[in-house]
């Protein structure tokens, strides 16, 4: 059984705008997923069915099993989202504190929190700034501290929204080494982004979205010849003729 | 726009750091009420007090000082018309308007009186972790009916968190009508309307990604908070600012 099973999803919007029209997708578990495509192809959308930030108008999502619909509140514990702008999702009036806001919501307290937030923060470089408010630290401290909330829930899929955006290069390759390490610890990754050349040389799995429709589905290096028809550039390297190189090299 | 604010909680070891936040929150509510009280010996005695406290959690007097400027300028103010509305004995006269002795020492003693408390809520700020703050409040709150004390609690840390996030908003705001000649306009409550506006429009939509955000984190109104102990040491101390501030308002 795949750990993520999309079958026959759509989802129109109130406004009547489709936004999802008949996705199908496994996902197994440990798999690194980047689901690329142009601004408004369906990547937000998909992903926020994941965690049942959005429902179907019609088919379903299935998370380890359970339609996340009919029991969104565990959806959410199995799948950690990283959203795209990530000065919404910091919560907490200190570093430590927005770490320690999932966790709390899931009822960890004492001890075992204390434990949470500090193999979060660590893990991601953040305890010499865990006092600090979140609104001071740099873009990518911000992503990582993103990460680490979503971290110290121990999810098993984590899902990064354009994780990359308005990261220099130092803060992108920071995230994708933290990216790297979590999914070799056994963590599902699932990454949408529009701009490949920064994550896609690690991905085991491409899937493109064009209006809403899968338009493609396999080993990255399959796709990216023809991944430009759908508005996402193929990477430089790749385009040069030289393959696929990763942004940490 | 927005750094590090001088009257933001900072990490500190003191007595006041660790104190529970509830007793300090009650500390600084008889510091408060004892303020409005006391005479001259008796603020110079709560002034002691707040300048031990400061003491110990080795406060940034300048950067406060800073901080509460505009607030410096306010109390003045207050105390320059609360002077000017004694009457006594005259020592100076300024057309229709006269400031007395009794006047002045009026205005003086009004504007100490207002140091003391805002001092006194600076100590608690800083000394005290927001959530700890927002607990204090939820349990404060909690006995009273038709009130949700813990959702009136998140509210407030979100108002606290969210601050600097709407400064640097209204910010960025100012400077991209700036760029496209706002200040051109000559109509100001045009140009004031513009620029509300916007910073609504993005304030509001920040607030329906927070909202999704909290979501996606589990975030229920059953959700635990840490817990708040207050200690014997505690209660000690909130006994002898208690003796304090009494000998103030006696003196």
């Amino acid at each position: 059984m795949a750990l993520i099973e999309i079958d026959n999803l759509s989802h129109r919007f109130p406004d009547g705008t489709l936004g999802l029209d008949g996705i199908q997708l496994r996902i197994a578990a440990g798999a690194f997923v980047v689901i690329a495509g142009a601004n408004g192809s369906g990547k937000t959308t998909l992903l926020r069915h994941l965690n049942g930030l959005l429902r179907p108008t019609s088919g379903a999502v299935r998370v380890d099993g359970v339609d996340v619909v009919r029991d969104p509140a565990r959806a959410r514990r199995r799948v950690g989202m990283v959203f795209q702008d990530v000065d919404t999702q910091i919560v907490g009036e200190t570093v430590a504190d927005d770490v320690a806001f999932g966790p709390e919501n899931l009822g960890l307290t004492g001890q075992a929190l204390q434990a949470r937030v500090a193999a979060a923060l660590e893990a991601m470089n953040l305890s010499a700034v865990r006092e600090l408010p979140p609104h001071l630290l740099s873009g990518g401290q911000k992503r990582r501290l993103a990460i680490a909330g979503i971290l110290a829930m121990e999810p098993m899929i984590i899902a990064f929204d354009e994780p990359f955006s308005n990261l220099d290069f130092p803060g992108t390759q920071s995230v994708l080494r933290r990216m790297l390490a979590l999914h070799a610890a056994g963590k599902t990754l699932i990454v949408t982004t529009h701009d490949l050349e920064k994550v896609v040389a690690h991905a085991q799995r491409l899937v493109v979205l064009a209006r809403g429709r899968l338009a493609g589905d396999g080993p990255p290096l399959d796709l990216l010849e023809d991944v430009e028809r759908y508005g996402v550039r193929r990477p430089c390297t790749v385009r040069l003729g030289r393959g696929l190189e990763s942004w940490l090299s | 726009m927005a750094e590090l604010n001088p009257i933001g909680f900072r990490p500190g070891t003191g007595r006041l750091h660790r104190m529970d936040a509830r007793v300090k929150m009650a500390a600084l509510a008889m510091v408060g009420i004892a303020a409005g009280a006391a005479g001259a010996p008796g603020l110079a005695l709560m002034s002691v007090l707040v300048a031990l406290g400061i003491r110990d959690v080795r406060l940034d007097t300048g950067g406060v000082l800073h901080a509460t400027r505009l607030l410096a300028v306010m109390l003045g103010l207050a105390a320059v018309v609360r002077a000017l509305s004694v009457s006594g004995e005259p020592l100076l006269g300024l057309g229709p308007l006269a400031l007395s002795r009794q006047g002045a020492m009026e205005g003086l003693l009004f504007a100490w009186r207002i140091l003391v408390v805002v001092l006194g809520g600076v100590l608690l700020t800083v000394s005290t972790r927001p959530w700890a703050v927002r607990a204090a409040v939820a349990w404060i709150l909690g006995p009273l009916p038709l009130i949700p004390a813990r959702r009136v609690a998140t509210m407030m840390g979100l108002v606290v968190r969210f601050i600097p996030e709407i400064l640097n908003q209204a910010g960025a705001v100012r400077e991209a009508q700036r760029a496209r000649g706002a200040e051109a306009c000559g109509n100001p409550v045009r140009r004031l309307a513009l620029f509300a506006s916007a910073l609504m429009r993005r304030t509001l939509l920040r607030a329906d990604r927070l909202t999704s955000a909290m979501a996606a984190r589990c975030y229920n109104e059953a959700r635990i908070d840490p817990p708040l102990a207050a200690t014997s040491v505690d209660m000690a101390c909130l006994g002898a600012i208690g003796l304090v501030t009494l000998a103030a308002v006696l003196l």
